[in-house]
């Protein structure tokens, strides 16, 4: 019965192409980036959860600087079963140098475990005797199956060796959830410090079983990583557990003691019944005077437990990142899809006026009015349905893809689970539908309120009229013909005007903010190692020397031919905990003993650019983020932990500048204060001649090779750390940078064609006139430009503000951003916006240039 | 019993306002069946006001309007569709073809509406357009397109033609034509058909004349003796 009305309809698609496929784009492309930025945050965490799961990732872990004989376990384990410990791995653990192939790589080592903390198999076996190994996966390039290795493991720095077996076989390649970071590895004091790469051994493989780490599974509900509930609960035991285990060490300390006193006592008196004569004599003796020394210098044994988000490097890490993806799609999605909503309005709502004597006619011919309208309900619903799945798929399969490879490229895991978000798919497929379908239909039926007789009349082209402007006549007077013209067209189409306006100004404001975000982060690390952090290294000195033999230490250091400064410190790591979540923060702290200043390795200044003088405070100094993230100011009481979950506090007397890095500065009186113990040096901190990685491994590798260092760690490590973080955020910079190009492009595109379609007759007459090419095409140029400016503008306003509110979120909680929008990037947005403006006219200009005058002037509408 | 008839009908636009307008003011008319009516008057008289009544195109404010026994005066929009659909052919100043469908294309979207519609190519037969059939309105010329026009108002067998200034944007001889395609289906179908013109001269080819001023009937004559179009000079 209708078919030649749906023929009609089949002839809109044929014959307004252009306009279904910018409708279709832009719908396209909001929800493509809604879609896309919702679904990463929650896919990366079920990526990564179901690779924990796969792993048996264990919930917390119990570190001991002593190895844990089989009483010592029993105790422990009997704690942990009194304490929702569900299942426990012992893990021995050491570290080595593969001198097999060109360059030696430092391995670490640990005895594989069935129960807990598995490791996965990717190609091969494990290991069945006791001079196999299975190796990082991540190394299959470089060494093969079946092939022996070269291990040498050192008896340096008071670890037995007990892995005496110097060839290892290689029989499979496996992946392991404890290294989930690609480059942090860990630490070591082998080499030059930093692991390279993991094996897993038998247990038996160990001559000596000494675990040293205890893998523990608590007995959970629920076991879903990130997920709130499930951290705070992991992070509830742990800390009930801390106490009881620190009992334990203390105790085992005692043990150590008594023994050692025992022997000494066994000394002595063997020596005084060699000795009677001269009883008083005999404790000047070397080897008890060793003996003594050993015992004042007995290191205490400490048992420190973790969840997932201390004891590995990458877990919580990886969560942050997810998080932070979860940010961004509060706020930019959002701005996207409203720009594209605006045009499609606009096109859709000019469909229908376009359509104004077709209604007429239809129902002139006796078509009911759903029959007249048919066509925009068909239109809209495939625009509509159409850019909703192309978005939706593109949003999942690429936008998602591509954002978890720039962010996840530093971490072990595997490829995006691509999840479709089906909850965001729903609004934001819906929102589309709703904005093709409802502005046609809205203006065709009030089109069809209007008698018939008056639709098939040629609508009124829009009055024009004198302007406000034109009141001003000392300005207007001045303006050229031109310009008053292009002005006056301006304020006569108000609706597009508002339109193009805001188009632009979302768009300008998504560029600056793009710009802006790699502006704030970039220039921080740069800025603070070279103006605020000026020490290279820092070397951890073994508990066991005495201060004699620490200066001796700094000494030999000095005279190194790299090292241009020293200075002996107390370096600690302690944790604050946010109050909002479970997770733990770590702050570096730094103690200077009472008469030296740090001025030559770190300056310390506050905000206001004063400088700092430790010893002159009454208190701690603080870093800015930290203070900001903990909501402490000057005057207000930091609390925090030590390693071992005591709690500590102390009172802020100024914040300091820094951008990477949590970290206080403290003089010895303050520490005394604190810690309720005279301030003791347990470090060196280390200015190189030069800063670059080459010498600095040398350096580390030489302080690792002194038996007083227990280890070093460098500078540069939170350095590295944030560089991989930005350039994730480059990557993800550059894909929203893309985005809003291809907006602005459509929406300029969207609104000129509008433009040019609507004054096919005045262009025509133009054209009759006598007017050049250029000159028709410029006059509307003119105005586009016109509005192009103003969005600009506003947008600069508008970019401002959105950067602003995304840097107090965006950024890693360490890290405190510079709050900058560079010049450049004002001039770059404004460059591209006025590009994509020209390339559209350009466009424009064929188009125009086509334009049959004399049939445009025939028409009468 | 006249086929058409209109008792004191007004249409009036801002009624009781400062700017009031009665396009039409007072109209008292009958028509017979099969009359070829013409409605003369010079622009702004109130004819195309008229014609729109006619058709079921616009509502009246006062009075009655009753075509072929039917009162439609008081009739909503869907009714008025639905005479207009069955009853109806217009034929209008500028054509108004749907541009997205060719000449056949455009006579089938009115054929569709109705149970019993003449034949299609009979129609373009009819009005000489067979061999234009499969071009859009972009393709033809202006007598081309107003003769589509015509056809698609044809094709329903609608009982009344309304044609508003026909020949308007046509020369002298394609006019011609087309005026002599609406006598010959009026009096070969014996269907109404009223064409509403500023063309005094055409008068003639009529068989009743009503002449409009000022929104009013000035003139309402009857011509026993029509004669045929290409007989008329002007």
């Amino acid at each position: 019965m209708k078919k030649t009305l749906h023929k009609n309809i089949r002839r809109e698609f044929q014959f307004s192409f252009s306009r279904f496929l910018s409708v279709t784009l832009l719908l396209a492309l909001g929800v493509f980036v809604l879609v896309g930025l919702k679904s990463t945050g929650p896919d990366m965490r079920l990526t990564a959860n179901h690779y924990y799961q796969q792993h048996h990732l264990a919930d917390a872990q119990l570190t001991s600087n002593f190895p844990l004989s089989k009483t010592d376990r029993k105790q422990i384990k009997k704690q942990l079963q009194q304490h929702h410990g569900q299942r426990w791995a012992a893990v021995q653990q050491q570290d080595g140098l593969i001198t097999t192939g060109s360059t030696p790589k430092v391995i670490r080592i640990q005895n594989f475990t069935t129960n807990l903390a598995q490791v996965h198999l990717c190609q091969g076996h494990l290991p069945r005797q006791n001079n196999q190994l299975v190796l990082n996966v991540r190394d299959r390039h470089h060494y093969h199956l079946g092939q022996w290795l070269n291990i040498k493991f050192t008896s340096d720095h008071n670890v037995y060796n007990n892995l005496p077996k110097q060839r290892w076989q290689i029989v499979g390649f496996v992946t392991s959830s404890d290294y989930l970071d690609k480059s942090q590895l860990g630490v070591t004091p082998l080499h030059h410090g930093r692991v390279q790469t993991f094996g897993y051994v038998r247990r038996q493989a160990f001559v000596h079983w000494q675990p040293t780490i205890i893998k523990i599974n608590f007995k959970l509900q629920l076991r879903k990583a990130y997920n709130q509930s499930y951290e705070q609960q992991n992070q509830k035991y742990v800390d009930r557990l801390q106490p009881l285990v620190n009992r334990l060490a203390a105790a085992k300390t005692q043990r150590i003691r008594q023994h050692w006193q025992a022997i000494y006592q066994q000394q002595l008196q063997q020596m005084q019944s060699l000795n009677p004569n001269n009883p008083a004599a005999v404790f000047q003796a070397p080897q008890l005077l060793q003996l003594q020394q050993r015992i004042a210098h007995l290191p205490s044994v400490s048992y420190t437990i973790q969840t997932r988000n201390d004891y590995d490097y990458g877990y919580r890490t990886f969560g942050e990142e997810a998080q932070r993806i979860d940010i961004l799609s509060r706020v930019f999605p959002y701005v996207f899809f409203l720009v594209a909503l605006i045009v499609c309005f606009t096109t859709m709502s000019r469909m229908a006026s376009e359509k104004r004597t077709e209604l007429g006619v239809l129902t002139g011919l006796g078509y009911s009015k759903p029959a007249a309208v048919e066509v925009f309900l068909v239109y809209g619903f495939l625009s509509g349905l159409l850019g909703s799945i192309l978005g939706a798929y593109l949003g999942t399969k690429f936008l998602a893809v591509k954002i978890y490879q720039a962010y996840a490229a530093n971490y072990a895991l595997p490829a995006l689970w691509a999840r479709p978000a089906w909850k965001w798919i729903l609004i934001a497929g819906t929102i589309a539908l709703l904005v093709a379908i409802v502005p046609p239909l809205f203006v065709a039926f009030r089109e069809l309120q209007e008698n018939v007789a008056d639709l098939l009349q040629p609508l009124v082209p829009t009055k024009g009229g004198r302007i406000f402007l034109e009141k001003w006549t000392g300005f207007w007077q001045r303006l050229s013909f031109k310009y008053q013209i292009a002005l006056r067209n301006i304020f006569r189409y108000q609706m597009r005007m508002l339109m193009t306006i805001i188009g632009i100004f979302g768009c300008t404001a998504l560029l600056i903010t793009g710009f802006g975000i790699r502006d704030s982060l970039t220039g921080i690390v740069a800025t603070q190692y070279q103006k605020l952090i000026h020490y290279d290294a820092v070397a951890l000195l073994s508990p066991q020397i005495n201060s004699e033999q620490q200066l001796a230490y700094q000494k030999k250091v000095r005279q190194h031919h790299d090292v241009r400064q020293t200075q002996l410190i107390n370096y600690q790591t302690v944790y604050v905990r946010s109050p909002k979540n479970a997770v733990n923060q770590e702050v570096t702290a730094i103690a200077a003993p009472t008469y030296h200043q740090l001025n030559h390795f770190i300056t310390l200044k506050n905000p206001q650019q004063q400088p700092l003088n430790l010893h002159k405070l009454s208190g701690i100094v603080i870093t800015q983020k930290l203070a900001a993230a903990q909501h402490v100011a000057v005057g207000d009481q930091l609390k925090f932990q030590d390693q071992l979950g005591h709690h500590l506090h102390g009172r802020v007397a100024a914040i300091s500048q820094m951008y990477a890095g949590h970290f206080i500065f403290l003089a010895g009186t303050q520490y005394r204060k604190i810690w309720q113990q005279p301030l003791t040096a347990n470090a060196l901190m280390i200015k190189n001649r030069q800063r670059s990685s080459i010498p600095l491994d040398h350096l580390a590798t030489w302080l690792n090779h002194q038996s007083a260092t227990q280890g070093v760690i460098r500078s540069d490590t939170i350095k590295d750390a944030v560089n991989y973080i930005l350039d994730g955020l480059n990557n993800l910079i550059l894909i929203i940078i893309i985005c809003s190009s291809l907006l602005a492009l459509v929406v300029l595109y969207t609104l000129t064609n509008i433009n040019v379609d609507e004054r096919k007759r005045e262009l025509a007459t133009m054209k009759v006139l006598g007017f050049s090419q250029t000159e028709v095409v410029m006059s509307i140029f003119r105005e586009t430009l016109f509005l192009t400016g103003i969005g600009i503008l506003l947008g600069f306003a508008g970019g401002y503000g959105l950067h602003h509110y995304i840097m107090q979120t965006l950024p890693p909680q360490n890290v405190m951003v510079l709050l900058r929008l560079k010049p450049t990037n004002f001039l770059v947005s404004t460059l591209m916006t006025f590009l994509f403006a020209i390339i559209v006219m350009l466009i424009m200009a064929y188009k125009i240039q086509k334009v049959d005058m004399l049939a445009a002037l025939k028409e009468t509408d | 019993m006249a086929y058409i008839e209109l008792k004191h009908v007004f249409k009036i636009y801002n009624r009781g306002q400062n700017n009031e307008i009665r396009a039409n003011n007072d109209l008292t008319f009958a028509l017979n069946a099969g009359e070829l009516t013409i409605i003369v008057g010079e622009s702004g008289a109130g004819k195309s006001t008229l014609l729109d009544i006619l058709g079921g195109m616009d509502t009246i404010t006062a009075g009655s309007v009753r075509i072929n026994n039917e009162d439609i005066s008081h009739y909503n929009y869907r009714q008025l569709t639905a005479f207009r659909r069955r009853a109806v052919g217009f034929v209008f100043q500028f054509y108004n073809l749907l541009p997205n469908l060719t000449a056949r294309e455009n006579v089938a979207l009115a054929a569709e509406l109705v149970s019993q519609p003449a034949a299609i190519d009979d129609i373009l037969q009819a009005v000489g357009l067979h061999t234009r059939q499969n071009n859009f309105p972009g393709e033809l010329s202006g007598g081309e397109q107003q003769r589509v026009a015509i056809a698609r108002a044809i094709v329903k067998n609608p009982a009344l033609l309304l044609c508003d200034e026909p020949t308007g944007a046509l020369d002298y001889h394609t006019g011609k034509k087309i005026l002599k395609l609406l006598q010959d289906f009026c009096h070969s179908q014996n269907k109404n058909v009223i064409i509403v013109t500023h063309n005094q001269m055409i008068k003639p080819m009529a068989d009743h004349i009503l002449e409009l001023a000022d929104g009013q009937i000035k003139k309402d004559e009857l011509n026993p003796t029509p004669t045929p179009v290409e007989q008329i000079e002007w």
